[in-house]
């Protein structure tokens, strides 16, 4: 091949490259949105599957099955009542949204799972909760029991040893708000920060 | 081809890639790598603001001697003597449970401000935390995590204001003495390295002070 064809060829293939990349670029700033009118503002399940079924107990003492709340929406959340930041936060968020759904908050409803039973009993469950909004489930279930179900969602616990913890141990764990839809599907996981504004939006579509 | 002509497109190429590259730095969105702690990659909340140092020393703001616990801050260094703290406020709690301190702290220099340590008489310990989410993968599995670490020295660098907030820094009060119930306040005393400190009043509140 002559020295000028190939140094064409050359600047054609770096000229592609580039429209290449502008494309792609365009692409995805511009291009065609996912189906929902707007995007939710979390991890989504696309499709949505099942939610995992659960069996715990409330504070009240009576159980708990997603397949009682059908027609309702759930957001689940798995915490413990130790835990000085994140999970209080997550429960005020909790009310917030709630007081920002106004009428329609009564399709949905908000559901505390302990990765710590044995500290946190029924009892402990139902003290905390008050402090939130006594509408919301605090949920147990005995450490075999509980096992499954933190498998089902993907949630890791560690007990950390710390001295100084008034119980002698923190928890590190997956910090996540699974939102299951009205069908009982689960739809989107929302990871800690999201703010309460954004998801009033997406439950506004989904309720 | 000619000479400039090469010349030419060779610039236009490069051109081309740097502002490629520009663009796809841009659209990603991780903050400072790695605060407190080696190891892990962690995937910070972008408006922490400045990184939080673990056991970082003092090596701006120290005038004169370090001084030692309640020395006034006319002896020690002044370093806190510059900073605003605003909207601070602590969750509610039971005795004998744990809570969090959150607030604001504006740094206009020109020193930098280091806290070290937090004093209250309402908690047995009170100890400066960064929650931190971490994923990682856990026997094979990918896993989202939120742990607490122990920040040694919190800096705050002349300049910067940081913020500390639900699932970010907090300071912990732990194995509470007393219960902390919505409209009482708490009386915390923030050390620096340098030795001076600020006493603030801190309203117990489910969530920020609004306004």
């Amino acid at each position: 091949m002559k020295r000028t064809t190939k140094v064409r060829l050359g600047l054609l293939a770096a000229l592609t490259v580039i429209v290449a990349g502008l494309g792609w670029l365009a692409w995805a700033n511009f291009g065609p949105k996912p189906k929902l009118a707007e995007a939710l503002h979390g991890f989504v399940l696309d499709p949505p599957q099942p939610a995992p079924e659960l069996a715990l107990t409330d504070q009240h003492g009576r159980t708990f099955r997603l397949a009682d709340h059908r027609g309702r929406a759930v957001m689940l959340f798995f915490g413990y009542t130790n835990c000085p930041d994140v999970c209080p936060a997550t429960l005020i968020y909790y009310t917030r949204i709630k007081q920002q759904l106004g009428p329609l908050a009564d399709r949905i409803r908000f559901a505390f799972v302990t990765v710590d039973p044995e500290y946190d009993t029924p009892e402990r469950l139902r003290e905390y909760i008050n402090r939130f909004d006594p509408s919301f489930y605090g949920l147990w279930a005995s450490p075999e029991d509980l096992q499954p179900v933190l498998d089902a969602y993907g949630i890791y616990v560690e007990k950390v040893e710390n001295e100084n913890s008034p119980v002698g141990y923190w928890v590190n764990h997956t910090a996540l708000s699974f939102l299951i839809d009205p069908q009982g599907r689960l739809l989107v996981a929302y990871p800690f920060g999201v703010e309460p504004a954004d998801i009033v939006t997406d439950l506004r579509q989904i309720l | 081809m000619t000479a400039r002509m090469r010349k030419a497109s060779i610039l236009l190429v490069a051109a081309a890639l740097i502002v490629g590259l520009a663009l796809t730095l841009n659209v990603g969105s991780l903050g400072p790598a790695n605060v407190a702690g080696a190891g892990a990659a962690h995937a910070h909340d972008a408006s922490h603001g400045a990184p939080a140092d673990a056991g970082h020393g003092p090596e701006h703001g120290a005038h004169g001697d370090h001084g030692g616990h309640g020395t006034s801050p006319a002896e020690a260094g002044t370093s806190l003597a510059q900073v605003t703290i605003t909207g601070a406020w602590v969750r509610p709690a039971r005795a004998g449970e744990n809570s969090a301190i959150y607030f604001t702290i504006a740094n206009p220099g020109p020193a930098d401000v280091e806290l070290v340590r937090v004093e209250t008489g309402v908690a047995h310990v009170a100890e400066i935390h960064e929650t931190v989410m971490e994923v990682h993968m856990v026997q094979g599995r990918l896993t989202q995590e939120m742990r607490m670490e122990h920040v040694h020295g919190l800096h705050v660098p002349a300049g910067e204001t940081v913020q500390l907030r639900p699932g970010g820094l907090h300071v912990m009060l732990i194995n509470l003495k007393q219960d902390l119930e919505e409209g009482q306040t708490v009386a915390v005393r923030l050390w620096a390295a340098d030795g001076s400190y600020v006493d603030l009043t801190v309203p117990v509140s489910q969530g920020e002070p609004r306004g």
